[in-house]
């Protein structure tokens, strides 16, 4: 008797250390933190936008998926994970044209990295939950929208052949999308469902 | 050979001429408008104005283009802005152009010659990134240790949005300093509404402190500080304050008072002083006596048995007194008689009955006895005289007495007592006294005078006995009393016996 609740226990404070030291109820501050030294990190990869590049340009539609207002903080977590997996995935493209400093380019794609790997461990256990949200059909649609957007940009860097000027023009777009994930990580402050989940977990195991 | 002259000649001219033409053409050149330079952007709550530099050489008047394009559009011409076409300006406002917040912008300036435009370098800006956010309006209320913060974000120039629309949370910074510039407190929070308040506490009171408000975002740091607002913060003493440790007060005393009252309940504490008891009284009086340095207040009675052969005096003692004297063969009590001299001659047994000097009882008693034998009044002549000082009994027998008188004398209990021949003293030394004593009675005892014998025989009596009360009058008196009752008693009964 004695003896299983102290395992139990002991599984407890295993599972809370693990879950306090990302503390999910954190997590908006630690991704806006990360968002602020990607963007820096981009600006810093190149200068000045070349001159001649200007003629290259072009509009990546949808236009509107700059004017993403998630209510759900469930909805926000899947757009920006979307969105950073994306960044992640484009950035893994041939970069030897794009004559940027390599070592901004692999820090770049590191704290891309890191960012993705923060919210899925947060994310993770929700997904165990299995619990339907409300307004799926919002975040379907926006995750659709999402995805078409980021394949004109891949298509766009097919066409150019990843060309320098290509890839500033990328470059510039991508900056844009760092407002719409502060705006996004902004929605994660409130509620920390992550921790309530794991909370009654724990509650079912002693109570048993 | 003229012709050979004639062609170095020439062909110096010519180069001279070309020299020469050339300089002269190129002199318009030299005078060359250098293109707007230093092209920089003061961009203030999403309001731009580019401003810029004239080049060298200019000639008044200048007039300039200012085009730019975004980043994010598709558009292959540059753009012009309207409200800088041709101006004469070193500065243009480009809030109304750079509408996409998000995107980067380029800007260019023209200067517009007859030959053409001179196209400046290039600037880049990004308006979300780049523009400088606040000062806030800040308002300044006084608390006591506190002031109380008020501030109101400004408005950003930008169509129907607002700093809180764009960038959702804002976080600001609170600075507030002493007067004298050495103390500064930093209060970091965040806000997401564009009108908030903010208390700051634990100042001290009385104090002048300058604030100051800076408002920052999380992708847009660049911020412009309040101007410093000083304000002096209210004292801590106020009436509504002082409720608090007035009612701790009232409370406090008013748990001591219960408790006081609990202790007087239950007998701890007495008020009310008790009398002392009266049995206790005469621990006092005791106390009272002890201290009383009376020497005279000892005036105890021995009654000793003493024979002194006296031929003059006579005793009404006959020999059954003798006899019971004798055959008792313990103590006993003879009472002297009178001075009258009797016609019966006995042994001279002188009988010192020593009594209390303040003996009333006893004198009462013998009183008693006193009269008891009425029958014998006739023949004796008993006076009893009680003196204020001292109580005496005086026995004045007749002068005619006869042997019957003196038998019944002895029969019944004889107690003519002349307390003027009653001899006190120390038992060891009296004899020699009780013999002055006799001495002088007996020049007395012709005398008839019984008043005069007994003023005399007082003053002997007195001068041999130094009979006084003692000081503690009324407790001395109580309190011997009932021991010479007790004398008296013993005295009587032994009268009985005989």
């Amino acid at each position: 008797m004695i003896s299983r609740s102290l395992l139990q226990f002991c599984l407890m404070l295993l599972f809370s250390s693990e879950i306090s030291c990302l503390d999910c109820n954190r997590l908006h501050v630690l991704q806006t933190r990360m968002n602020s030294d990607s963007l820096e990190r981009l600006e810093k990869m190149g200068g000045n936008f070349p001159f001649q590049c200007l003629n290259e340009r072009t509009a990546f539609k949808p236009r509107d998926i700059l004017k993403i207002r998630l209510s759900q903080q469930e909805n926000a977590k899947v757009a920006i994970k979307q969105i950073l997996k994306e960044l992640f995935h484009i950035f893994n493209n041939n970069l030897t044209q794009a004559a940027w400093d390599g070592t901004s380019i692999k820090e770049f794609q590191n704290g891309l990295h890191q960012q993705i790997e923060k919210l899925e461990t947060c994310l993770s256990a929700e997904m165990e939950k299995e619990i339907t949200y409300p307004g799926n059909e919002t975040i379907l649609l926006t995750s659709l929208k999402l995805k078409r957007y980021f394949q004109t940009v891949d298509d766009f860097l097919k066409e150019k052949q990843y060309s320098q000027c290509a890839w500033e023009i990328i470059r510039a777009e991508i900056s844009r999308c760092f407002p719409i994930l502060d705006i996004l990580t902004k929605r994660l402050e409130n509620e920390g469902t992550i921790y309530l989940f794991f909370l009654e977990k724990t509650q079912i195991i002693l109570y048993e | 050979m003229m012709a050979v002259l004639i062609g170095p000649l020439s062909f110096c001219q010519l180069v001279y001429l070309s020299i020469l033409t050339t300089t002269l053409l190129s002199l318009p050149e030299a005078s060359v408008i250098n293109p707007p330079q230093k092209l920089t952007i003061d961009s203030q709550n999403f309001q731009h104005i580019l401003s810029w530099e004239p080049g060298s050489n200019t000639t008044m008047p200048t007039y300039y283009n200012v085009k730019y394009i975004g980043l994010s559009g598709s558009e292959k011409e540059w753009k012009m802005a309207k409200e800088c076409s041709n101006t004469t300006h070193l500065f243009c406002n480009l809030t109304k152009e750079y509408e996409e917040y998000t995107s980067t912008y380029i800007a260019m300036v023209q200067r517009v010659t007859e030959h053409g435009e001179l196209n400046s370098s290039i600037l880049e800006f990004s308006p979300y990134r780049s523009t400088y956010l606040g000062p806030p309006a800040v308002n300044l209320t006084a608390c006591p240790a506190c002031i109380n913060v008020t501030v109101k974000l400004p408005a950003a120039y930008l169509k129907e949005s607002s700093l809180i629309a764009i960038y959702q949370k804002l976080d600001y910074t609170i600075t507030v300093e002493s007067f004298d510039r050495k103390e500064k407190i930093p209060i970091k929070n965040e806000t997401s509404e564009e009108s908030f308040t903010y208390v700051v506490g634990s100042l001290r009171s009385n104090t002048n402190y300058c604030v100051s408000v800076a408002v920052a975002a999380s992708l847009n740091l660049h911020s412009i500080p309040s101007a410093l607002k000083c304000i002096i913060t209210r004292s801590n003493i106020q009436a509504g304050y002082g409720i608090i440790p007035i009612l701790n007060g009232g409370l406090v005393s008013l748990i001591i008072g219960i408790f006081l009252l609990g202790l007087y309940k239950g007998g701890f504490i007495c008020l009310k002083s008790k009398p002392w008891p009266k049995v206790l009284e005469t621990t006092n009086k005791l106390h009272c006596s002890v201290h009383e340095p009376d020497p005279e207040n000892v005036c105890s009675v021995q009654v000793m048995y003493k024979e002194v052969k006296k031929k003059e005096w006579e005793y009404c003692y006959d020999d059954d007194s003798e006899s019971d004297s004798e055959n008792s063969g313990e103590y006993t009590r003879h009472v002297i008689l009178g001075r009258v001299p009797s016609s019966h001659a006995k042994s001279n047994t002188f009988v010192h009955q020593t009594i209390d000097c303040t003996s009333a009882e006893s004198s009462s008693q013998a009183t008693e006895l006193l009269n008891s034998d009425t029958e014998n009044s006739e023949e004796h002549q008993s006076v009893i005289r009680e003196n204020e000082s001292t109580s005496r009994v005086f026995f004045h027998p007749s002068s005619e007495v006869n042997s019957s008188s003196t038998s019944e004398l002895s029969n019944s209990a004889c107690f003519n007592i002349n307390l003027n021949t009653v001899m006190l003293g120390d038992p060891d030394k009296t004899w020699d006294d009780s013999a002055t004593l006799i001495s002088h009675q007996k020049d007395a005892v012709d005398l008839q005078d019984s008043s005069a014998s007994d003023a005399l025989e007082s003053k002997f009596f007195t001068n041999t006995v130094d009979v006084k009360k003692p000081v503690c009058h009324n407790i001395s008196h109580e309190w011997q009393k009932p021991s010479v009752s007790d004398e008296s008693d013993a005295s009587d009964s032994e009268y009985i016996r005989r």
